[in-house]
């Protein structure tokens, strides 16, 4: 139908309204059209086919026939590829592109260097341009010696490389891999974050209890070691929900597989020791458990195998009173005086359909005793005031956790339910010594229960919709009594009638939930989740402080020593969180908005606080090349007071300090960023890293502090306080292939700015410290390993008075040295020797310098028929008996003597089947 | 003998400079007739060209079986008790100016069989695996008539593998077809081997070898498994008495022989049709 077909069949008016209809039916062509052509261009966008050619040719223009030409994406996976033909023109389609993250177009041939240039997904013309290069192809079977090698995301590390003849279990190999930091308590990073998974041949025995494997299972029966980076656990939301963490798989031997591992080893020594350890492993498939039971005098401190590196603070009771036990940094072997009987349980069995059902069961028994002699000096502008104490005490502990899980991960459906129970109940006594003279006795005992459910449900719908339900519930109960003898504080108490011993009794039942429902949806580079939910708590404060006659009379103390607070807060909340991948670019936001609503009531008075609040967080990483990125983060936290800042009462939480509230909460807003650049290099085994983080809060209200040299009061009072940290810092970690060694090292620099109010006066506080450390692990000696740690710290004070003069703090200085190392002599003896000092430098008017030195060694004799070692150790060469720490907190110097343990001479055997 | 040396060390240089590589790699056959049965092949890499041939072709081909020009015909004899060490004779080259596979088969006298070189649709897969301290990625494609599972170096920029699979941009170093009759795995191989082998490339050439194609090599073969006097006879001219060297007769069923003849080939037979 044209124009000239409706002028000529309609004549008598109805000419108008053809016309008219017709304009209307063009219009709609027009706009389908236009519709139609959007389309196309969006289509163009999403699966249009990308065309990569050009020539391949050699520095003098020669054509290169048969180069591989390769299309890969920052992780190195080949997208497309095609080979040169032999006037060296390549041609690369790509139906599926996917706008995510870097490309290069990679060209490699025999005898050329390999070139690659970075691409934006638009085809094009490209001609490389190869240099002559003769690096020879890597041989067949050379390449086992190859320490690290990079597969897609993931980092293998072998480990026979990296181990040494000393080595027991593979915690000792973890320690030494270049790029993994492992913490005094066994936690483990990489890149700087904590590892969000544990595998075991990639299953999940142990969650954040992977101390449990470090500390047990032999290096030798592990092959390698893999990073896998970026790590998503949960199958259902890879490529939905960025992970920056990493995690670590232990991939075991396949000899051994299928096979229980039985270890143990007997150790008996002077004066008066032993350890006795019994261990049964099976790595099947189907069924995996690592089951021990450990005993022990000698100072090795079971309960640091369970903890758990996942744990989120909600879950962890608050504890009201304590016995006032510090530790030194130093090996707990050298300090801890123990008796200890540990049994575990970690049993995991595949059932149908990929659920996994698992156990884990500890029980721990443990007595600890413990002497030292704690003092502690406080610089404030009219007066320091001194606290010496000497305390002898004994702790008995009895924990059971359990916690029983049922898992399934699977592409398009999660489950997991967790069940935890957990009871410990401790005891504590203690002898303390004052500088007054007066001798204190305290006994303090408690008993924490804690039990807990998670479920959390995913399912991925066939539009690729995610949903997900999630509900947590807690409760704890940690009911606990401080007795204090004989009965101090007779003024501050002012009771009518004297006393002899003050009892105080604290009890605080905790009730947590969260719940929500969330649904997501993700497209290649854009992801967007929404969640809400709400979460309860419900808790109960009660304390009261009796005082105890000679006549065994007790007497409840009224008024400011009795606590009954009823706490409830209510939190509902909307979360939504998007995240744009670019080219190179990968940006995330999240936007909380909650109302919460808490409530809280004591005496008679009835508070009611009603909150609205937002707390955005952006993250920006671009990435720079191949190897390298920049971390660009920022987030805005409202944070608030618990119950414990809402008690009026004063709590005695140990036999020198007081605490109480005026019933106001805390609320400090919080703004932190952080920028971090890191680089990994794993063809030269290279890694590199350097952070600066920037902090403020603001906070509503100030802790007051009221010194004098007999106890200490707090208060918490109104006023407008900030606070301002500062923190930058380098770590690099190098691997020379040629001889043997890792070599790693941190600069960090810290500086903080606070608040003091003590004894009426407010303080601005500036502490600044610098810490170095160098540690170098070592092959390249034949026949010996050794392993180097140095460190340094410095840490400064200053306090700013109103008159604006200074106060002059002690500067303190902390070096520590750490050598170990092991020599083999034959086929089946070597020799291990440790070494460690330390000093301790505190400079003021007379300037004191403690320093330690601790040495150990033992010879090993190796009967391998029956995998089998003969041990003859000794500890503490020296037989050092104490050990100093100075610490400086703002303008509080804390210095702690402990005693050690003695020179040990012990035997051990270990066998294996 | 130093003379000779002297040539000899120019000549090996000159392999290395010019980039000629080789690996080696355990081809392992489960078929009707034989069940893991095994044998070792090298693979040569030149910049024109690549060669795939068993590692003890130099040897028994001289010191096993002869053949002899006698009275007109010929005999063909070898050792019974050495001869079933390797069956698979079969050369493969890639000429890759004339874009050619170029096999050479030794059927009673040399054939040189022609065939276009064919490269599978590859499909590049996420699995990734170490084989022999290679870091390798999997591939899957189709070519002559099977479907073959591989994994490629990715540090190897060598778009060639064993037998006449290639074409991916990294060395293939494992293959399996999807019947699990032949598969291929790179291995570390003796140095025994290694001093024994050159690893320059000759392009068979010349008039030593009959030219044929690929589908009259397989009747051929056929024949000779029928009656492998009659097939001899035709293909030589001449009266052949087939018979092992120490007077006894060649106790290895020609069925067998003939099977093991065609293996170099061993795309699916429906394919050659």
């Amino acid at each position: 139908m044209n124009n000239s077909d409706i002028l000529i069949k309609s004549k008598n008016g109805e000419i108008f309204k053809k016309l008219i209809r017709f304009y209307y039916y063009q219009r709609l062509v027009i706009i389908r059209f236009i519709l139609f052509l959007i389309l196309l261009h969006f289509s163009n966008v999403v699966i249009s086919q990308i065309v990569f050619s050009g020539k391949i040719t050699n520095s003098t223009g020669q054509a290169i026939a048969s180069a591989s030409v390769t299309l890969k994406d920052s992780s190195g996976k080949i997208l497309a590829f095609n080979i040169s033909n032999q006037l060296g023109y390549y041609n690369i389609q790509w139906k599926s592109p996917q706008i995510k993250e870097v490309y290069f177009l990679e060209a490699a041939s025999v005898g050329y260097a390999k070139k690659y240039i970075y691409v934006d997904l638009v085809s094009g013309v490209f001609n490389l341009i190869l240099t002559e290069s003769f690096t020879r192809l890597p041989d067949v079977k050379v390449a086992t010696t190859i320490p690290i090698r990079k597969e897609g995301d993931t980092l293998n590390y072998d480990v026979k490389t990296f181990s040494a003849s000393e080595d027991r279990v593979i915690g000792d190999v973890i320690k030494r891999l270049p790029g993994i930091e492992v913490a005094e308590n066994g936690q483990i990073s990489f890149a700087g974050k904590p590892i969000n998974r544990f595998y075991i041949d990639g299953d999940n025995i142990l969650d954040g209890r992977y101390n449990v494997a470090t500390q047990s299972i032999p290096n030798d029966i592990i092959s390698k070691v893999q990073i896998l980076q970026e790590h998503q656990p949960l199958k259902i939301l890879k490529g939905f929900e960025k992970s920056d963490q990493a995690a670590l798989n232990i991939v075991t031997n396949q000899k051994i597989r299928g096979r229980v591992v039985t270890t143990g080893d007997a150790s008996i020594g002077l004066p008066e020791v032993y350890a006795l350890s019994a261990n049964l492993m099976l790595f099947k498939r189907k069924i995996k458990y690592i089951n021990y039971l450990k005993f022990n005098n000698i100072g090795i401190d079971n309960a640091d195998d369970f903890l758990n590196h996942f744990a989120t603070s909600e879950s962890s009771p608050i504890s009201l009173l304590n016995a006032g036990i510090a530790s030194p940094d130093i090996p707990k072997r050298r300090y801890i005086f123990n008796n200890t009987g540990t049994v575990t349980l970690n049993d995991m069995i595949t059932l149908k359909n990929d659920f996994q059902f698992r156990l884990n069961l500890f029980y721990n028994w443990d007595q600890l005793s413990q002497n030292s002699i704690n003092s502690t000096i406080n610089y404030l502008p009219t007066d320091t005031i001194r606290y010496l104490e000497s305390q002898r005490s004994l702790t008995k502990k009895n924990s059971v956790t359990t916690q029983l899980t049922l898992t399934a991960n699977k592409q398009n459906y999660f489950l997991n339910e967790e069940l935890n129970f957990e009871s410990t109940p401790n005891d504590i006594h203690s002898a303390v010594l004052q500088n007054s003279g007066s001798k204190v006795g305290q006994h303090l005992s408690g008993h924490i229960t804690s039990v807990s459910n998670k479920i959390a449900i995913l399912k991925k719908t066939k539009s690729g919709l995610i949903l997900e339900g999630s509900s947590n519930i807690n409760y704890t109960n940690n009911p606990s009594t401080l007795f204090v003898e004989p009965g101090v504080y007779q003024d501050f108490i002012s009771s009518s009638q004297p006393y002899v011993a003050l009892e105080q009794h604290a009890f605080l039942p905790s009730l947590f939930t969260d719940n929500y429902i969330s649904t997501g949806l993700a497209s290649t580079n854009f992801q967007q989740r929404y969640k809400v939910g709400f979460s309860y708590q419900s808790q109960e404060l009660n304390s009261d402080l009796v005082t105890i006659e000679a006549s065994q009379m007790k007497h409840v103390l009224t008024d400011s020593f009795l606590n009954n607070v009823n706490w409830n807060r209510l939190k509902t909340y909307f979360k939504s969180d998007f995240t744009f991948t670019g080219n190179r670019i990968v940006f995330a936001v999240s936007f909380p908005v909650s109302f919460q609503r808490t409530n809280y009531s004591q005496k008679n008075i009835i508070k009611e606080m009603p909150n609205l609040l937002f707390e955005p967080k952006i993250n920006l990483k671009y990435i720079v090349g191949k190897d390298a990125n920049i971390n660009f983060s920022y987030g805005y936290e409202n944070i608030f007071g618990g119950i414990n800042q809402a008690y009026t009462g004063f709590i005695m939480r140990n036999y020198k300090s007081f605490y109480s509230n005026d019933s106001i909460l805390n609320n400090s807003k919080k703004h932190s960023s952080s920028l971090i650049y890191s680089y990994k290099n794993i063809l030269h085994i290279l890694f590199l890293q350097f952070g600066c983080t920037v902090s403020q809060s603001e906070n509503n209200t100030i802790k007051e502090n009221f010194l004098n040299s007999l106890f200490q009061r707090e208060k918490v009072t109104f006023l407008l306080n900030y606070t301002n940290s500062v923190d930058l810092y380098t770590t690099i970690s190098k691997y020379y292939t040629k001889i043997q060694s890792t070599f790693t090292g941190r600069v960090s620099w810290q500086s903080s700015k606070s608040n003091q109010f003590q004894n009426g006066i407010l303080l601005p506080v500036l502490n600044n410290s610098r810490q170095y450390s160098l540690s170098i692990n070592s092959k390249v000696i034949p026949k010996t390993s050794i392993d180097y740690t140095a460190t340094f710290l410095n840490a400064i004070s200053k306090i700013q008075s109103s008159q604006g003069n200074n106060i002059a703090i002690p500067r303190t200085t902390r070096w520590q040295h750490r050598l170990s190392a092991s020599f083999t002599i034959s086929e089946k003896t070597y020799i291990k020797a440790n070494a460690e000092y330390a000093s301790y430098l505190v400079t003021s008017e007379n300037s004191n310098k403690s320093s330690y030195f601790f040495s150990d060694a033992s010879w090993v004799y190796k009967i391998n028929k029956w995998h089998s070692d003969l041990e003859l150790g000794v500890t503490n060469f020296t037989n050092t008996s104490n050990y100093r720490t100075v610490y400086l907190v703002q303008n509080t110097l804390t210095e702690n003597v402990f005693l050690l343990r003695p020179r040990m001479i012990i035997g051990k055997i270990t066998f294996r089947f | 003998m130093k003379i000779i040396l002297l040539f000899l060390i120019p000549c090996l240089t000159l392999a290395q400079a010019q980039g000629t590589n080789r690996y080696y790699y355990k081809m392992t056959i489960n078929d009707s007739v034989a069940k893991n049965y095994s044998e070792t092949f090298m693979l040569n890499i030149s910049s024109s060209a690549t060669e795939f041939k068993n590692i003890e072709y130099l040897t028994p081909m001289v010191s096993d079986v002869t053949v002899n020009k006698n009275e007109g015909g010929f005999v063909i004899s070898g050792n019974s008790n050495t001869l079933p060490k390797n069956f698979i004779r079969g050369r493969i080259y890639r000429d890759m100016h004339s874009n050619l596979f170029k096999t050479v088969e030794t059927l009673v006298i040399d054939y040189l069989i022609a065939d276009s070189i064919q490269n599978a649709q590859w499909k590049i897969l996420a699995d990734t695996a170490n084989i022999e301290g290679l870091s390798c990625q999997k591939a899957r494609g189709f070519v002559y008539g099977r479907n073959y599972t591989v994994f490629f170096a990715k540090d190897i920029p060598l778009p060639y593998g064993p037998w006449k699979l290639g074409g991916l941009p990294g060395l293939i170093v494992s293959a399996q077809d999807d019947e699990m009759e032949f598969g291929f795995r790179i291995v570390s191989p003796d140095k025994e081997i290694v001093k024994k082998n050159n690893a320059n490339i000759e392009l068979p050439a010349g008039v030593k070898f009959r030219q044929i194609n690929k589908y009259d090599y397989l009747r051929y073969s056929r024949m000779f498994q029928e009656n492998s006097e009659l097939y001899a006879k035709m293909v030589t001219g001449g009266e052949v008495q087939f018979k092992s060297r120490d007077d006894q007769s060649l106790n290895i069923p020609t069925q067998q022989i003939s099977k093991r003849v065609i293996v170099p080939l061993f795309c699916r037979i429906e394919h050659l049709k």
